[in-house]
């Protein structure tokens, strides 16, 4: 921990500027592989898409290697469990994302679209797609157009070695030093064993 | 290395130092801010960015040791104040204030993008296909500083004041970003290190002015000259000294380690 951060006193009332309460919630999806669903990787505050995309590129986009990122804002998702009520107020045909939760307590992940003129219509449509009985516990729907998406090109996933930053690099790393520093230390032991034994 | 003549060596491991030297310290500075940040996520961004300014440094000083047989570790931590070769821009504490964190990376960022991609376009393959991919990340640096740079010039009163402040304070370190370094014309001529300084200059202040206007703030670059030591000739401020020694208390206790 650097020295300096000790020293950091906690400021209170400094800012003359009134909190303005601008941030709104988004709902992240990260895209594995090109072509595969975006699955659900958590929430996240920010003041617009662009923030939400750059803020989520630094999170959830370095839990694992990831092509693509949706920053869905939590607002615009209707679903059919009670946190994301449906509007039934009918407007203009739009596309519709759909999100399926496979089951009680995973993630949505991604479906197909489809074209509905409110909220509501696009989960009876969804519903009629997914009819199935036990085919997914929840649905989210959320229109096309008010999804944030990083473009096709976009880093997000690091080039450079960074495996420090995952779980399993961690341990692989620091498994691969201790073995180093433990037989090093053993064979100095020895040397000193075999040099007392010689003297 | 056998395709590099043996006189080009020591500037070209010079200027890798240089490179490595500002992403190590301007890392370290921005690692100081994990836990601080502004709000959770920008705390959570920022400290990955940091990240991966150590990562260029790492990947930097690897591909120097390459040339001169020292380690990555050896380069980061086993070296004199005085064989640094960093620009003071990045040794400076920012006193945790943001604007202060945040005009300091919008410098470096710009700057660091241009020297990255002169090397990218280097005629010695190892570094051309290393800064290929750096680049590709500085990119993502440049874009979420531009992007606070805009949002907090063109925010409140308060903010655009405090922006511009931070400006005023720190521009006069970011031209010795540019400082030369030793021998640098013998790497230009061979191609190892495409361009001019004068040109990157010129783009440089062309992208920071760009990112400024749409922050409406303002800047005025004075150049140092050319006999001025710096950084880049191991002249450092007072603050590098005390910052190695907290960087390097593990590495001190066992140089020899492997970590």
């Amino acid at each position: 921990m650097s020295k300096l951060r000790e020293k950091v006193e906690l400021i209170s009332g400094e800012l003359t500027t009134p909190p303005e309460e601008d941030l709104r919630g988004y709902v992240i999806f990260t895209q594995l592989k090109a072509g595969q669903p975006h699955l659900y990787a958590g929430y996240l505050d920010a003041a617009d898409d662009d923030m939400a995309l750059i803020f989520a590129r630094e999170h959830y986009g370095q839990d694992q290697e990831c092509v693509g990122i949706w920053a869905v804002p939590v607002e615009s998702i209707s679903g059919t469990d009670s946190t994301h009520p449906a509007s039934r107020d009918v407007g203009g045909v739009e596309a519709y994302q759909v999100f399926i939760q496979p089951r009680r307590g995973a993630g949505h992940v991604s479906a197909e679209t489809v074209q509905a003129r409110s909220p509501a219509e696009a989960i009876e449509q969804a519903r009629r797609v997914h009819a199935d009985p036990g085919k997914y516990y929840s649905l989210w729907v959320a229109p096309q157009h008010l999804i944030a998406s990083t473009g096709p090109g976009d880093v997000i996933w690091r080039f450079s070695d960074q495996s420090y930053r995952l779980a399993r690099g961690y341990s692989k790393d620091v498994r691969e030093k201790w073995t180093r520093f433990r037989d090093e230390h053993s064979l100095k032991e020895y040397e000193k064993d075999d040099l007392k034994e010689a003297f | 290395m056998p395709d590099l003549p043996e006189h080009l060596r020591k500037p070209l491991v010079n200027l890798l130092l240089a490179a490595a030297d500002d992403k190590l310290f301007l890392g370290h500075r921005n690692s100081e801010w994990t836990g601080l940040g502004p709000i959770l996520e920008e705390d959570i961004a920022f400290s990955s960015l940091a990240q991966d300014d150590m990562a260029h440094a790492a990947a930097l000083y690897e591909l120097a040791g390459s040339i001169d047989g020292r380690s990555a570790d050896e380069l980061a931590f086993g070296r004199t104040p005085e064989q640094y070769r960093c620009a003071a821009i990045v040794e400076v504490p920012d006193e945790f204030d943001w604007a202060t964190a945040i005009v300091r990376r919008f410098f470096c960022n710009h700057f660091d993008l241009l020297r990255l991609t002169r090397f990218s376009q280097s005629a010695w393959k190892p570094l051309s296909d290393l800064a290929r991919r750096l680049v590709a990340e500085q990119q993502v640096h440049v874009r979420h500083v531009d992007d606070w740079m805009v949002r907090l010039g063109a925010g409140t009163p308060e903010s655009h004041r405090r922006m511009q402040k931070a400006i005023d304070a720190i521009s006069p370190l970011a031209t010795e970003l540019f400082e030369p370094l030793d021998e640098l014309k013998s790497l230009v001529d061979a191609g190892l290190y495409p361009g001019s300084d004068f040109a990157m200059y010129d783009q440089w202040r062309e992208a920071v002015a760009h990112v400024l206007g749409q922050s409406h703030l303002t800047v005025h670059f004075e150049i140092g000259s050319p006999e001025d030591r710096g950084g880049r000739r191991g002249v450092h401020t007072q603050y590098l000294g005390p910052m190695l020694d907290e960087m390097c208390e593990v590495y001190r206790l066992e140089p020899k380690a492997a970590w």
